[in-house]
C-alpha cells in the first residue's frame, strides 16, 4: 500500500476533528488569556490578618503618633493616631511615606566599616560586637586629649540623647550638639523676659487663639507640629508676614510682603503703632511687667511704622491696620520662626515677638505665647553652653578630631556653604548611626546603623510649640527589616566599655523606663505622656505677683542684612517649604516624591521662582535654563515665573539637592541649603541665615 | 419616595472638597498612593510618567504682585455619571473591553487591570487627566514589594489605573457590617486621602443620603465642579467662596472668557497628568 | 516542473476510481482519519491535562473527618475576624493550642510538631480554592449575607480523611480545582468549578443580575 497525500490528508482532518472535539483548544485560549494579564513577575501581595500597630513619627519634630496598619508581618500603611491631641487621625505625606523609607533602597543593610576611599561607597559589613569594639577604640583613643569630640544629636532631650550625653563625658567632652531650631533663641529671649529654669520652652496656645500674627512662619507648610498647623492655618483668622505669597499667605486674611529677612522690624513697628495708638493691653502692661517706658522710648524713637518703611518696605498704613487687628483680637498671638521654624532667628528679633505678644498681654494666658514646663526625666541632662560657636567649629577647618551623628545628617544639613561641605569632609573621623545612606553616612568611615522609627521603642520628646509639654513613645510594629540595633542599646554596650559606672543599666528598655519615670505608665499604655498646662496653675498671673514680664530692648540687630555685593548678586535668595519635601535630616520617600509640583522639581530639575518683571529684567522666561549663584555656591535651576513672589526676590525650594539615600532623590534638584550661607548673631552665635544675595545667569 | 430598604437602595458615593481649605500638603496623594499601590518612577518629576491617582494642581488668579491669590486644586477621578447618571462616563463610553464600567449600586467607575488591554481610548476620553498608563512593570525597589496592600491588586504593564475611590474600603466595610447584620455607616467607608487630608478639606459620603455630610454640602452656594458644562456629571463637587477659583472650574476658551481680569486664572505647571 | 508531474499523477488517479482496489483504498483513507482522530482525542482528554497541570503534596496530611470530630465544628478553625474578614486557612498560632505537643501516633503529626511547631514556622498549605490576586471575593457576603452553606463552594472537603495533591495549572499558576478536575469544564455539583462565569451564572440567578465588575474585582 502506498500512503499518499490522500492519507495525510485524513490524518490531519481525523487530528483536527479530534482536537476542536478535546478540550485542549478551548482551555489553551482560555489558560492563555489568563496567562497574559497574570504575568509571573506582577507581585502579589500576601493576605493575613489586618491590624494596626501603634507608634510614633520622628522625621521631624512634630511629635504625630501613628496606626501603623499591618498584614500580617508586614508594614502595609502609615495612618495618623486618632487618640494623639497632635495629629488626630491625620498625617503628613512624609509620616504616611515611611514605609518605603523602611523597606527601601536607602537603607543600611547593617554595621559597615568604610573599606575604599571617603565617599567612594565602598564598605565592610562587621559583626555587631565587631563595630561596637571599633567605636569604643576610636573614642578612648582620643579620651582625655585636647583633640574636640563631637556628637550631633537628632533631640536635645530624651533617653538617647543623655546616653550620647553620657558617652561623651566619658571620653571627656561636652559637644554634645543639636541642630538648633527657632526654639533655641526663643528659649534664650523667654530667659531674659520671664525667666527659665533648664528644660523649660517656648509654647504657643494656637488652639485657643483667634488671630495669628505669623512673622514668616510658614502655618500652613510645616511650622511647629505640621498636621496641627495645617488645622490651623485651615480654621483661624491669619495675618501673615513675608516676601513670597506661599500657601499660608494665600490663606491668610491680611498678607503682608515685608521685604526678606525684615519680619522682626516689620513686629516692632507693629509695637509702635499699638504704644503710638494707645492700642496696647494697658492694664497688663501696667500690672505684670517691668521696663515698658524705656522700651516705649526706645521703640518710638526707632521703630515707629515710618522709620521701619525703609528697611520693611510696608506702608505705615499696613502697619496701622495690622496693629489695629492685633490689638482688636480677643486672644491674639504672634508667632515667629521663618518657613519651618527650623533655622533660629535673631535674639533681637524673638526679643521684639515677645514684646509684641506682651503688649497684648498675650503671654501667659490661653491663646497666648507660654512657657512650657520642663519634660520630668528622671535623669537629667546638662543643656550645652555656647551651642552656637561649637556648632560653628564643626564647620571650620581642623576643628573637630571625631564626628558621630544620630539623625541630624551635617553634611545636608550643615553644609550651608563649599567651604562648610570642605571642613566637613575633613574631619579625620566620622561616625553614622543613621538607618539610611544619608549624606552624612556615605562619607562616614564607620556605621552603626540604628532602626527606623517604625522598629524600636523609644521616647520621642516632642520640641515644637506646643503649649504642654509632650512625649510620644516610637514603638516597634515590625522586626528589624535589616541587620540594625537601637542605637540606646549600642551605646549602652559601647559606654560599659568606656565607663561601666556611667551605663549601669542591663538593656536599653530597663534605663528607658527609669529615664522616663512618672511618665512610663502613661508612655507604655497610651504611647504618650502630657504635661500639665504650666499658666494655668494657681492665680498667680492674675495677681501680678511672679512671673512678671520684662521688657527687652534687644542689644544686637533685629535685621540681618544678606550676605554678598549687591551688584554682582542683585537678587535675593529665599527659600521655599513645603510640606511635601522632607527638609531635615531624612529626605523624601519615593511616593512623596511623585507630589512633588512640577514648578518646584522637574525632570531632575529645581526650579527657581521669580517675578515675571524680575525676569523680563533679567532677561529671563519660563522655562529657561539658568544658573543661579549665591557667595557660597552655584547650581544649575530652571525659571518658573510666579506673580506672588516680590520682584527682586528669588525663591529656592528647600529640601532637594540630595546626593546620597537611593536613585528616587538622590541627584534630584539643588540644596537651597548648599547657597544659603552663614548669617551669626552676635547674641546667640546661631546661623541666623534666611537667605543670600544671588544672581541668576541664562545657561 | 424612596421605599426600599436601607441596604438595597442604590448609592451614589461623592466627594465634596473645601478648597477654601486645602493647603495642598499633598498627604492626600501619598495617603492614596500608598493605600492603593500606586507605582513609582526613580524620576517622579517626570509628570508625563508620573502616576496619582490623585493630583493636587496649583492654579493662581493671575493678578500681579501683590493681589496674586494661589488655590490649590486636588483631582480624584471624578467618577462620572453621564447625563442623569445613566452610566454615560466619558471613559466607559469608549472603552472596548468592558474594563472600565459603571456600577449603579454605588455610582463609583471602575477599572479592572486583567480585562484592559491598554488602549487607552478612556485616556484621551477623560476630560479630566484622572487616568494613568502603564507603559512598564512596576519596579518595586529593594524591599518595598513587602509594603504592598493585598487590597488592591498590583498593576501589570500596558494596563490603565486610575482612582477608585477606595473601593476596597467599602468592600471591607461591608464584611464587617455583614458579620454584624447592618449597614455600612458613614464613616466606616471613607476614602484614604479623606482620611489623611489634615485640613478636613475632604468629606466624603452618599450624595443621596440626607444623613452623610456630603448631601448637604453639595447644595451649599460655594459648590461646584469641573467642567460642568461638559454634562459628565462628576461625583466630586467643590467648594469656594472666591469667584476666581469656581470659573476656572470651567475651562473658557479664550473666545468666551477674557483671560486677564476678573474671573481670569492660570494654571500653574508644565502639563503632564 | 515536479508540480507539473504531480498535478498529472492525481489526474490519472481521479479518472480511474470506482473500482474495488479504490474502496479498499478509501477504507486507508478513514483508517488514517481514525487514527488522528483517536489520537488527538486522547491527546487533548488525556495527556494535555496531564501535561497543563503540575502535580505536587501537601506538606503533610490532614484529616478533616478526625478535626471535625475533635472541635465540632468548622467555624472554630475557619472563622470570620472581628473585622469580617474571613480568616481561612488556620495559622500556626491556632493549631498550636491543640498541637503544643505530639498527639496520637500519625507520620503526619510528627512532621507537623517537629517540622513546624517547634521551629515557629507556618504550614505552607496550598490552597485549593485560592482565586486569582484581582479578584476579591468576601465570604461574608456569602455565608452571612446569602446564608450559603460552605459545601456549594467547597463540596464535601469536609468530611475527607486526606488531603488531595495539589494541581497547579502550569499555564496561569491557578490551582485545578478553579477550572474543575474535568478537563472539559463540564460541572455537576455546584462546587465542581469556580470560573467567573459561575460566579455570575449563581449571581444572575439569586439577584438577578451578574453584579458590576468591583463587585468582585479589585
Amino acid at each position: 500500500m502506498k500512503i499518499n497525500r490522500r492519507h495525510f490528508l485524513a490524518l490531519g482532518m481525523g487530528a483536527t476533528a479530534g482536537t476542536m472535539l478535546s478540550p485542549l483548544p478551548w482551555k489553551l485560549t482560555d489558560d492563555a488569556s489568563i496567562w497574559t494579564q497574570n504575568w509571573a513577575w506582577t507581585p502579589v501581595p500576601e493576605i493575613g490578618e489586618s491590624y494596626y500597630a501603634g507608634g510614633a513619627c520622628t522625621l521631624c519634630p512634630g511629635g504625630c503618633s501613628l496606626s501603623v496598619r499591618k498584614v500580617g508581618t508586614r508594614v502595609v500603611k502609615i495612618e495618623g493616631n486618632e487618640e494623639s491631641p497632635i495629629n488626630t487621625g491625620d498625617l503628613c505625606g512624609v509620616g504616611i511615606s515611611a514605609t518605603q523609607l523602611l523597606y527601601g533602597p536607602s537603607r543600611i543593610e547593617g554595621p559597615m566599616i568604610r573599606a575604599g576611599k571617603r565617599g567612594e561607597g565602598k564598605w565592610r559589613r562587621l559583626s555587631w560586637e565587631g563595630a561596637e569594639a571599633q567605636l569604643a577604640e576610636k573614642l578612648s583613643a582620643l579620651s582625655g586629649s585636647k583633640k574636640s569630640v563631637v556628637a550631633l544629636s537628632a533631640s536635645k532631650q530624651g533617653s538617647v540623647a543623655l546616653l550620647i550625653q553620657r558617652l561623651l563625658a566619658a571620653v571627656g567632652s561636652d559637644r554634645f550638639l543639636t541642630l538648633p531650631s527657632v526654639h533655641d533663641t526663643l528659649e534664650a529671649a523667654m530667659a531674659l523676659t520671664m525667666g527659665r529654669e533648664p528644660g523649660e520652652g517656648v509654647g504657643f496656645d494656637t488652639e485657643n487663639t483667634d488671630l495669628i500674627l505669623s512673622l514668616g512662619s510658614s502655618v500652613a507648610e510645616g511650622w511647629g507640629s505640621p498636621v496641627r498647623m495645617v488645622k490651623t492655618a485651615a480654621a483661624k483668622t491669619m495675618i501673615q508676614v513675608e516676601p513670597r505669597l506661599s500657601t499660608t499667605a494665600s490663606m491668610a486674611d491680611i498678607w503682608v510682603p515685608a521685604k526678606p529677612g525684615t519680619e522682626g522690624v516689620f513686629a516692632l513697628s507693629v509695637a509702635a503703632a499699638m504704644i503710638q495708638e494707645k492700642l496696647y493691653d494697658h492694664l497688663f502692661v501696667a500690672t505684670a511687667t517691668e521696663g515698658f517706658d524705656a522700651f516705649s522710648a526706645w521703640l518710638l524713637e526707632n521703630y515707629t511704622p515710618k522709620k521701619a518703611e525703609a528697611v520693611t518696605g510696608v506702608s505705615p498704613a499696613l502697619v496701622k491696620k495690622v496693629a489695629v487687628a492685633f490689638a482688636g483680637a480677643r486672644r491674639p498671638v504672634a508667632i515667629c520662626g521663618r518657613g519651618k521654624g527650623d533655622t533660629p532667628i535673631s535674639l533681637a528679633e524673638a526679643l521684639s515677638v515677645f514684646a509684641l505678644n506682651a503688649l497684648k498681654g498675650s503671654v501667659q494666658r490661653d491663646g497666648g505665647l507660654v512657657k512650657v514646663g520642663a519634660i520630668p526625666y528622671t535623669l537629667a541632662m546638662a543643656e550645652t553652653d555656647d551651642l552656637g560657636a561649637k556648632l560653628a567649629a564643626v564647620t571650620e577647618k581642623g576643628r573637630t578630631e571625631l564626628l558621630m551623628d544620630w539623625g541630624t545628617n551635617p553634611f545636608y544639613t550643615l553644609a550651608t556653604s563649599q567651604e562648610a561641605a570642605d571642613a566637613l569632609a575633613a574631619i579625620p573621623t566620622i561616625i553614622s548611626f543613621s538607618p539610611y545612606m544619608d549624606e552624612t553616612a556615605a562619607m562616614a568611615d564607620l556605621i552603626l546603623p540604628d532602626h527606623t522609627h517604625l522598629e524600636k521603642i523609644q521616647d520621642v520628646p516632642v520640641r515644637a510649640g506646643l503649649e504642654r509639654p509632650l512625649v510620644t513613645l516610637a514603638q516597634p510594629a515590625v522586626d528589624p527589616v535589616m541587620t540594625t540595633k537601637h542605637t540606646g542599646e549600642m551605646l549602652i554596650s559601647v559606654g560599659k566599655e568606656l565607663d561601666a559606672d556611667a551605663f549601669p543599666w542591663d538593656d536599653y528598655e530597663s534605663y528607658l523606663e527609669e529615664s522616663c519615670g512618672e511618665m512610663w505608665e502613661a508612655l507604655s499604655e497610651g504611647g504618650l505622656w502630657q504635661g500639665d498646662i504650666a499658666w494655668k496653675r494657681g492665680l498667680e498671673r492674675m495677681l501680678g505677683t511672679s512671673d512678671r514680664f520684662t521688657f527687652v530692648i534687644p542689644e544686637g540687630p533685629v535685621f540681618l542684612s544678606a550676605n554678598g555685593d549687591a551688584s554682582r548678586y542683585p537678587l535675593t535668595l529665599v527659600p521655599r517649604s513645603s510640606l511635601r519635601i522632607s527638609s531635615g535630616a531624612v529626605a523624601d520617600a519615593p511616593f512623596t516624591m511623585k507630589t512633588i509640583e512640577d514648578t518646584v522639581l522637574l525632570k531632575g530639575v529645581s526650579l527657581v521662582e521669580m517675578n515675571p518683571v524680575t525676569a523680563k529684567e533679567a532677561g529671563l522666561h519660563e522655562g529657561d535654563t539658568a544658573t543661579l549663584t549665591t557667595s557660597f555656591g552655584m547650581v544649575p535651576v530652571k525659571v518658573t515665573l510666579f506673580d506672588g513672589v516680590m520682584p527682586g526676590v528669588v525663591a529656592l525650594s528647600k529640601g532637594l539637592g540630595h546626593t546620597a539615600f537611593d536613585e528616587y532623590i538622590g541627584g534630584k534638584g539643588s540644596s537651597y541649603t548648599a547657597l544659603s550661607g552663614a548669617m551669626v548673631d552676635s547674641a546667640t552665635g546661631f546661623n541666623c541665615t534666611w537667605g543670600a544675595r544671588a544672581s541668576l545667569k541664562r545657561g | 419616595m424612596n421605599t426600599e430598604p436601607k441596604e438595597t437602595r442604590a448609592k451614589k458615593f461623592g466627594m465634596v472638597i473645601d478648597l477654601d481649605k486645602c493647603t495642598g500638603c499633598g498627604s492626600c496623594m501619598v495617603a492614596c498612593s500608598s493605600e492603593n499601590n500606586v507605582p513609582v518612577r526613580k524620576d517622579e518629576s517626570d509628570k508625563l510618567l508620573s502616576a496619582t491617582w490623585i493630583r493636587v494642581y496649583r492654579i493662581t488668579n493671575g493678578k500681579e504682585f501683590p493681589d496674586t491669590e494661589i488655590c490649590y486644586f486636588p483631582r480624584p477621578c471624578m467618577h462620572c455619571g453621564g447625563k442623569n447618571d445613566d452610566g454615560h462616563s466619558p471613559c466607559v463610553s469608549v472603552c472596548p473591553a468592558t474594563a472600565t464600567d459603571y456600577d449603579h449600586s454605588t455610582g463609583i467607575v471602575s477599572q479592572i487591570y486583567t480585562r484592559c488591554f491598554g488602549c487607552r481610548y478612556c485616556m484621551a476620553a477623560c476630560p479630566y487627566h484622572a487616568r494613568y498608563f502603564n507603559w512598564w512593570d512596576p519596579i518595586w525597589p529593594a524591599k518595598i514589594e513587602e509594603s504592598l496592600s493585598p487590597d488592591v491588586s498590583p498593576r501589570m504593564r500596558g494596563v490603565v489605573e486610575k482612582c477608585s475611590f477606595c473601593f476596597h474600603r467599602y468592600q471591607k466595610a461591608k464584611d464587617k457590617a455583614y458579620i454584624e447584620e447592618r449597614d455600612v455607616e458613614e464613616m466606616e467607608y471613607q476614602t484614604a486621602c479623606t482620611q489623611a487630608c489634615p485640613s478636613g478639606a475632604i468629606t466624603f459620603g452618599d450624595l443621596d443620603n440626607p444623613d452623610h455630610a456630603v448631601y448637604t454640602l453639595k447644595q451649599d452656594k460655594r459648590a461646584f465642579r469641573l467642567l460642568e458644562r461638559l454634562h459628565t456629571n462628576p461625583k466630586v463637587y467643590y467648594l469656594s467662596a472666591r469667584s476666581w477659583v469656581k470659573r476656572a472650574g470651567d475651562n473658557y476658551v479664550s473666545s468666551e472668557e477674557p483671560t486677564k481680569g476678573p474671573g481670569a486664572y492660570k494654571l500653574e505647571g508644565h502639563g503632564g497628568h | 516542473m515536479s508540480l507539473t508531474g504531480e498535478k498529472q499523477t492525481g489526474r490519472e488517479q481521479t479518472g480511474s476510481s470506482g473500482g474495488p482496489e479504490e474502496k479498499g483504498a478509501s477504507g486507508v483513507v478513514a483508517l488514517f482519519f481514525i487514527v488522528g482522530l483517536a489520537a488527538s482525542l486522547a491527546i487533548g482528554w488525556i495527556v494535555f491535562p496531564k501535561l497543563l497541570y503540575s502535580k505536587s503534596e501537601q506538606p503533610f496530611d490532614f484529616s478533616h473527618v478526625t478535626h471535625a470530630d475533635a472541635v465540632g465544628d468548622c467555624e472554630s478553625c475557619h472563622f470570620f475576624r472581628e473585622d469580617g474578614s474571613y480568616a481561612g486557612v488556620p495559622t500556626l498560632e491556632q493549631c498550636i493550642e491543640c498541637h503544643e505537643e505530639v498527639q496520637g501516633e500519625s507520620e503526619a503529626e510528627r512532621v507537623f510538631v517537629e517540622e513546624y511547631v517547634a521551629e515557629g514556622r507556618e504550614v505552607p498549605w496550598k490552597s485549593y480554592s485560592r482565586q486569582p490576586d484581582c479578584v476579591f471575593f468576601s465570604h461574608a457576603a456569602h455565608v452571612k449575607g446569602a446564608q450559603m452553606e460552605c459545601a456549594e463552594c467547597h463540596g464535601d472537603i469536609g468530611e475527607s480523611e486526606s488531603l488531595k495533591p495539589y494541581e497547579e495549572n502550569k499555564l496561569t499558576g491557578y490551582s485545578r480545582d478553579i477550572w474543575g478536575s474535568n478537563i472539559s469544564g463540564m460541572k455537576e455539583n455546584s462546587w465542581d468549578r469556580m470560573k467567573m462565569e459561575d460566579c455570575g451564572a449563581c449571581h444572575k440567578e439569586t439577584m438577578g443580575s451578574k453584579g458590576a465588575c468591583f463587585q468582585c474585582h479589585k
